[in-house]
Order: structure tokens, then sequence, then C-alpha cells
């Protein structure tokens, strides 16, 4: 098995690199021409990118979007990695994909000329998914506090905008509330660019979700392991994904705890108790591959989950206004803008608070399977031990 | 769903209110105070002021190397505030124009004022692009040239002189004078040593903007004891490749008796006056 995995990624790199375009000059000397196939991520200064096989780094002052068409000419390691090489421009490419990107960088450009920062990047993240503009500070400060997640697109994001069609069964027919919950889904998913782990995300959110709708108590776990065993049998390798795992293991954890979880918490008022529910059943299952994956968890993460999660629903049907209407009527479109500016306001005065908090994060070695291992063996043993005093306690 | 508003009738109300209390609430304190506000923002290596006049007009000197610019900014301008009355790119080198590449994206903004000087870089032509596609138009500015607001604050052009041939396009950086009744500063960009002084008499002044992030030869020692600034910022990047600001030039501001702001130890720096008398506020 992990054989054939290899081979397949073995096959895949060599496939992309005897690509068309491609010249291989001499020693590490390539000269590549073809389209950016996806939005390049800014950080900082810098612009990263994968083009044909290729990790590329550049300057952000090279503008570059999916879809442009270059001719590039520089220096390639060992590691496929090439440092600011000549960038040419020499076109731009039509199609479906394309159009997508551009709709998106209309709307994010909106966003921008109705907000500050880092107000705007925060919005165009929960609503589209870019985190290529967050501020650098920012950016960091989300990371520390445990909820970059919310302009990540994860399955709490798909919740939401199902959740919202849901809550409108008492407008439209519960059937049509649960089609339209679908189709706002698929459009988000859209949206957010349909970068395959979005995709993977919103196939086991959505299914986890709809499944809860209709109500049968064991359905939605079902669904979720039936969702990944498809994507699995259809790509194997996808099972060392790291964004994979995350998405099957938060959504597991939420199906699974949230309900015992809200049953407890529930003396903490609404939306906090609820919220803390949600992120401290996902992370039950994600903290220990954080921990294997990245080497730190932030242990403030649940609290500062539970303080801010009820501002993104918010965020993101506000969102859905300020994109629709920044094509109909500009003008509302400010204004949708300047109510989003609260609830984004109080999201990031939160995070900043909670970001100057001294050694906000665990470190550990990465990698490290007997952390892993044991941390879902006492988890497990947790778990068995409450359901068996539930039972009790039922019995009583 | 309208069963669903009449239900919850009050928490509507509420959170509406709520909302509205801290949209003005944050307004509040960005509104002109009838002082003017001049703000060395921390941007790391490079610089960027933000004057705010009496009267509120807002103006934007470089922008430092990148969009670290734009929460600066967004935190000195009320959330609906998206315009600029002025905005100076000194000179086109990427640590005071990247920055403004995405401002005069984002911002509408009203006047340009640019050096003379171009560059080949890929920064300038990107600045170039962007001013073009919002077809916003620029003045080269020379010593000589002046704005003068309503409320009775005047920026005035004190360098360059004219168009020269140049090697270093630092010896073409736009250099500034703010006057505002007995209030007297000095924008200097990276004008370092070899274009001083200024095409300016100005002596006793209360505030100086070091020039060139206080590198080594950014100051003439009997230059600085004619300016005999009250206070100067210096405006580099924390640990930055440049060792800026040097230890000597450190050490020539100290024996000046000039008191030192430094945006890489303290943030931000903030000088506020009334015309007459002044005080500074620093981010740490």
């Amino acid at each position: 098995m992990s054989l054939t995995a290899t081979g397949l990624i073995l096959i895949r790199s060599h496939l992309f690199k005897s690509g068309e375009g491609i010249e291989l000059i001499n020693e590490g000397q390539v000269r590549i021409q073809g389209m950016v196939n996806e939005e390049p991520r800014q950080r900082g200064q810098r612009l990263y990118f994968n083009f044909q096989g290729y990790h590329i780094t550049t300057s952000i002052y090279t503008k570059l979007t999916h879809g442009d068409i270059i001719a590039l000419d520089g220096q390639s390691n060992s590691k496929e990695q090439i440092y600011f090489p000549k960038i040419e421009k020499i076109g731009r490419e039509a199609g479906f994909w394309v159009s997508l990107s551009d709709f998106r960088t209309r709307i994010k450009d909106k966003i921008d000329s109705f907000l500050p920062e880092p107000q705007s990047s925060l919005l165009s993240g929960v609503l589209l998914g870019v985190d290529e503009g967050l501020p650098k500070d920012f950016d960091s400060a989300l990371r520390k506090t445990g909820t970059i997640h919310v302009v990540v697109v994860s399955g709490y994001n798909i919740g939401v905008v199902g959740g919202f069609f849901i809550s409108l069964s008492s407008l439209l027919k519960r059937r049509w509330a649960i089609v339209a919950a679908l189709l706002a889904i698929i459009f988000y998913t859209f949206l957010t660019g349909a970068a395959a782990p979005t995709v993977r995300a919103a196939i086991m959110g959505g299914l986890a979700f709809f499944a809860t709708a209709l109500g049968r108590q064991n359905w939605p776990i079902y669904a979720l392991l039936l969702s990944a065993f498809i994507m699995l049998l259809v790509d194997p390798t996808l099972v060392s994904e790291i964004s994979f795992q995350l998405s099957f293991m938060a959504t597991a954890g939420i199906i699974l705890f949230k309900d015992y979880l809200s049953n407890f918490l529930k003396k903490i008022p609404s939306p906090f108790g609820e919220d803390l529910a949600v992120t401290v059943s996902a992370q039950a299952l994600v903290v220990p591959l954080i921990f294997f994956h990245f080497g730190q968890v932030s242990p403030i993460s649940p609290i500062v989950n539970a303080l801010i999660l009820w501002t993104i629903p918010f965020v993101t049907y506000i969102g859905f206004g300020i994109a629709f209407f920044s094509f109909a009527f500009e003008p509302f479109a400010r204004l949708l803008s300047f109510i989003a500016w609260v609830p984004l306001t109080i999201f990031i005065w939160v995070v900043e608070i909670f970001s100057k908090v001294p050694a906000s994060l665990i470190q550990i070695p990465k990698q490290n399977f007997l952390v892993l291992v044991s941390f879902y063996l006492v988890l497990g043993v947790i778990i068995f031990s409450l359901l068996k005093y539930v039972r009790i306690y039922k019995s009583k | 769903m309208s069963e669903y508003i009449k239900v919850n009738k009050h928490k509507f109300v509420i959170i509406g209110l709520s909302f509205l209390a801290i949209g003005i609430w944050s307004v509040s304190f960005r509104l002109p105070d009838s002082k003017l506000h001049v703000k060395v923002l921390s941007v790391g290596q490079g610089d960027s002021i933000f004057i705010r006049t009496p009267s509120g007009y807002k103006i934007l000197v470089d922008g430092g190397p990148d969009d670290k610019v734009l929460p600066l900014l967004g935190e000195e301008l009320p959330f609906y505030d998206k315009s600029l009355d002025l905005v100076v790119a000194t000179h086109p080198q990427a640590d005071h124009i990247g920055g403004l590449v995405d401002v005069v994206k984002r911002y509408n903004v009203k006047n340009i004022w640019t050096s003379y000087s171009e560059s080949q870089t890929q920064v300038y032509s990107q600045w170039r692009q962007v001013l073009g596609e919002n077809n916003l138009k620029t003045t080269s500015v020379f010593a000589g040239d002046k704005m003068i607001f309503p409320d009775g604050l005047e920026l005035s052009v004190v360098w360059p002189r004219g168009k020269s041939s140049y090697t270093d396009s630092n010896t073409t950086a736009v250099v500034i004078q703010i006057d505002y009744k007995e209030f007297e500063g000095l924008l200097s960009s990276d004008a370092d040593q070899q274009v001083q002084p200024y095409e300016s008499g100005v002596s006793d002044i209360e505030f100086l903007k070091v020039p060139h992030h206080g590198s080594k030869t950014a100051l003439k020692k009997e230059y600085l004891a004619k300016l005999s600034p009250q206070i100067s910022v210096i405006s580099a990047g924390e640990k930055n490749r440049y060792g800026h600001p040097n230890k000597l030039l450190l050490d020539m501001l100290q024996n000046a008796g000039t008191k030192v702001f430094r945006t890489d130890q303290q943030g931000s720096v903030e000088i506020v006056s009334d015309g007459t008398n002044w005080y500074t506020k620093t981010e740490r």
C-alpha cells in the first residue's frame, strides 16, 4: 500500500516535470512557461506559489494571480525550490477557474475599499477563504490563539452557512430549507475557491450537517465515515495529508462529543457555552494531530474561541450580503460592511488581547508518535468511563 | 421567520444598539481635536509618517516597505473613512513606496507629491502601474512648493532644490517642513549629509524625523546644532540588516541634547501640538 502510494507520487511529479514548456538548461537552471495554476500566497514581503512541480518564492512586487501565463527563468535547488526567479507575464488564460478567481478577487478588492485593515482581510478570510492578505502581526496573533481556522474554510464555516438556511425552516418548508442549505454550501465552496482541502471539508462537514438536520442519532458519524471512505478510495494518499486528517478529526469530534458537552456546559450563557462545546469537542481529537505535525498547541485556544466564535455567523451572513450587493448596489454593500465592522473589530480586539498572554504556546518536539498514541489512549479511557457513568446515572 | 423576529425582538434591539454604541465610540477617538498630530508609524525598516491637521486633513508621508502600514493607518482613521488628502512618495525606494502601492489602491487619495527621480526596480514599476490603473496624477515637487491648509498648517518642500543628475536617489528625496503656529518640524526622508543644509533657514525646531533611518551619514554635526530639535525620531526596523541606527549617530544626537525616540524600540511615536505646547506618546 505504502509502496503504491509512493509510486503514485513519483509518477505524478514526473508527469508534472515533463510537462510542456519546461526547458532544463544545465545543472538546476530552468526555464518554464505556463499558467499559474493557483492563487499565490502572500506572507510579509514574499509571494509563494507552486508552478509545474516547483516551489516558487518571489517578491510581492511581482503581482501574480491565478490564470496568469508566465515565463519563468531561475535556479532550482535539490528540493525543487526556486528563489526569486526572473518572471515575465505573457498573458492570461481564460476559463471557469480563472473567472472564479477573478470574481473572488473582485469581491476582495471591494471589501478592501470599504474597510480598513485588519478588518478587511479578516472578512475576506472568513468569506472567501483567502488568508494571504492578513497583516503579519494579526496572522501570528491568530496562530498564537488557535483561531486561524476561521480564515481557512473548515467544517465549522460550512456548518454556519448550512445552519442559517435550516433556521429558515419555519419560513420555508423544511425540505426546501434543506435544499437551500445544500445550494448555499455549494455556492460557498466555490466562493472560497473550491481548493481540494475545502471541497473535502465541505463534503465531510456538509454530509454530517445534513445527517444531523435529518435527525437520526447515528447518521452523522456514518455519513462522515462513508464520505472519508469514498475519498480515500479515490485517492489513498489523502490519508497522509494534514488538512484531510484535521477536517476528519474535527468533524468527528463535533459529532461525537458536542451534544454531551453542551449539556454539561449549559450553565454558561449562550452563545459562549455552545461555542465552547463546539471548540472543545473539535479540539479533543485534533490537538494531538497538531502536536504531531506542528509541535505546538495554544492552550488558551478554547477560551478565545468561546469568546469570539459567535461573531463568525454574523460576519458570514453579512458578508454574503456584501458580496452580492457589491455587484448589485455598491452603497448598500458599503453600509453592510460598516455593520460587519463591529463583530470583526470585537473579534480582532479579543484575539489581540489574548495573543499578548505570555507563553501562550505549548511546544514539544514534532513527529512524536508516543504522544499521539498516548493522547488518544487517555482520551479513550476518559470517554469510556464517562459513558459508563452516564449509563449508571441514567439507569438510576 | 417573522414569528422568530417577534419572539426575539428585544435581542435584536439590544444587539443593534450595542453595535451602534461601539461604532460611535470608536469614531469619537479618531475625529479632529483641533490639535496637530504627527505620528511616525512603526512599519519596520522604512519610513511612514501620518499627519492629522487640527481641522482633520489627513496626510501620509511614505508608506514603509509593505502592507504593514494598512492596519496602522486603519487605527488612525474612523472605520468608514478611506480617504487621504495628500500622499507623499519622497523617493522611489521600496522602504518608502512599497506600502504606498497598497495605500493608493485602497484609499481615495486626493493629491500625490513625488520626487522627480525614477527607478528601474520592480516596486517602482508596480507603483507607476497602480497609479495608472487608478487614474492618479502625481506632482513632482521642489523646494519652494507649499500646501497651506485652512486651519493654518503649512507643509513646505525644502528639498530637492531642482533637477540634477544623481547616482543615489536618496539625494533626490522630498524633505518637508511642517509649520503650525510656533511648532516646527522636519520630515527629512533619506536626505542625508550629502544634501544638507536643506533649502530652509529654519533653526531651533521642535521635531526632527532623523534622515535615512539614523545611518552613519544621516546628519552633519553643524546642521544638527543649528536645527537643535527638541525631539528626534528614528524610524528603523527591529534587528534590521543595515545596523540602523548607527552608534556614532546616536552619540551625536545625545551630545546635541535632543530627546531621541526609536520606532524599533518604542513602536509608533506620536507628537501632538496645539501650536505652542506639545507632548509625545509612544506605543511601548
